[in-house]
């Protein structure tokens, strides 16, 4: 399902185009919102609600452009969200998990997307995965590590490996990190 | 040169490759259910993805927005599949609710053929239905005592069947289930053209050609007939146009029989 045609039905109050949505994506928003908030005392069905009802309050900004992208940049919000509401000390420092800035924006950054998608795939699986646990999915590094089995100073030196790797592909494509 | 942070770079990632599926903890349903009724305000029942029930709550005896005081039509009725509805139309809406039956499990798809199933009666309707020709089956309402119709249409690609019945004082209400071969919605040509088999034809015939809402959705504007020439759109309340159901609502709002007879068995 593309953006292209659904965000026109969505922009039009189309509850169909809504439950489409939900049928396509409703499980990757669960997923991800399950897997940020693991083992804590959390509602992750009521929060998959909350993103696909902000979803549709916000339809008239709606942009066409990576959806599943844009959920998942949604229901990454609402879990960190749900964290610093439980006072919870975030995986990461902050500033690197939550812009605060609307996400579509970013997710609509087609250019930014693709050196993103180039620069992890520059990476051997493994780092690739840890890359995503860690900066994706908000895992410490010490519970990436130890899910991956590596060794937690390995661990370090991979993200580090990949943020080079990042830096260097987005300043190649003219950005600064 | 711009700045960007990890954070939002992260947020342009979607997780194809390390993604955990965590279908058997989530009811998606209820999911579905809960986020339509709040943004809709209205109780709502959502049917197994993959299938589209569409649910036509007849008034013709509720005149479009003119006479939109606070009339309430509810009431309960069942169809051939077994599915009990509970239904309640009122001037800004409408709700159906609770469904026991699977209608389903009437028109199925088996080894690439169509197979009609209602009771002791198994048709092979493959070569009788395409999405300009229906096969109808009568049927007497076990609620209502009126002869009912089943119409069936579409190819094993995409097809769909809807069970009209009569509410005493009310109208038509049809109600249905659409599919598809590989599990997604059927289309709308599909699903337009067996509702206008059963239902459009007869209203063209007698009071000329229907009149769609204006602005209204062209998905739906098809099925939107008044059951009044004299009525326009602007008396439809404005929530009603937003709404996908209320094609559907509006469509039911006729007087005359709504199937064509030259059609029926």
């Amino acid at each position: 399902m593309g953006g292209r045609e659904i965000v026109p039905r969505l922009k039009r109050g189309d509850i169909k185009a809504l439950e489409q949505l939900m049928d396509s994506y409703g499980r990757y928003v669960y997923s991800v919102l399950a897997r940020i908030l693991r083992g804590r005392s959390c509602d992750c069905e009521e929060l998959t609600q909350d993103v696909f009802v902000a979803v549709w309050n916000n339809r008239s900004e709606l942009r066409e452009g990576n959806l599943k992208a844009y959920l998942g940049a949604i229901a990454r919000n609402r879990a960190f969200n749900f964290l610093r509401s439980a006072k919870e000390e975030l995986p990461l420092e902050e500033d690197l998990l939550f812009s605060g800035e609307d996400p579509m924006e970013a997710a609509e950054q087609a250019d930014t997307a693709a050196l993103l998608n180039e620069a992890l795939q520059q990476l051997e699986p493994k780092q690739r995965e840890l890359f995503v646990r860690h900066y994706y999915y908000g895992e410490t590094v010490k519970e990436a590590a130890e899910e991956m089995k590596l060794n937690f100073s390995t661990a370090k030196t991979w993200l580090s490996r990949g943020r080079e790797k990042l830096k260097e592909t987005l300043e190649k494509g003219g950005y600064s990190l | 040169m711009t700045e960007i942070k990890i954070s939002q770079l992260m947020d342009n990632y979607t997780d194809n490759e390390f993604f955990i599926d965590e279908e058997s903890e989530v009811n998606m349903d209820k999911i579905k259910e809960n986020v339509i009724e709040n943004v809709s305000g209205k109780k709502t029942k959502i049917k197994p993805a993959a299938k589209i029930m569409i649910a036509v709550a007849a008034a013709a005896a509720l005149a479009v927005g003119a006479t939109a005081a606070a009339a309430v039509i509810s009431g309960q009725l069942s169809d051939a599949s077994g599915s009990i509805y509970n239904y309640e139309v009122h001037e800004d809406g409408y709700n159906i609710s609770a469904t026991a039956g699977n209608q389903a499990d009437i028109l199925t798809l088996e080894d690439g053929r169509l197979i009609f199933r209602l009771g002791d009666n198994t048709t092979d309707v493959t070569d009788l239905i395409d999405n300009q020709t229906p096969y109808i089956y009568a049927y007497t309402n076990a609620d209502t005592g009126r002869k009912s119709y089943i119409v069936l249409g579409g190819t094993p690609e995409e097809y769909c069947m809807v069970d009209f019945s009569y509410l005493d004082g009310i109208g038509w209400s049809g109600y249905g289930c659409m599919d598809s071969i590989d599990g997604n919605a059927v289309s709308a040509d599909v699903e337009e053209d067996v509702v206008r088999i059963s239902f459009r034809k007869s209203y063209v015939r007698e009071n000329g050609e229907v009149h769609p809402v204006e602005g209204g959705w062209p998905y739906h504007s098809h099925f939107i007939v008044f059951s009044d020439g004299q009525v326009t759109s602007t008396d439809v309340p404005d929530n009603w146009r937003d709404e996908c159901m209320d094609a559907w609502l509006l469509n039911a709002m006729l007087s005359v029989d709504m199937i064509d007879p030259a059609l029926l068995p």
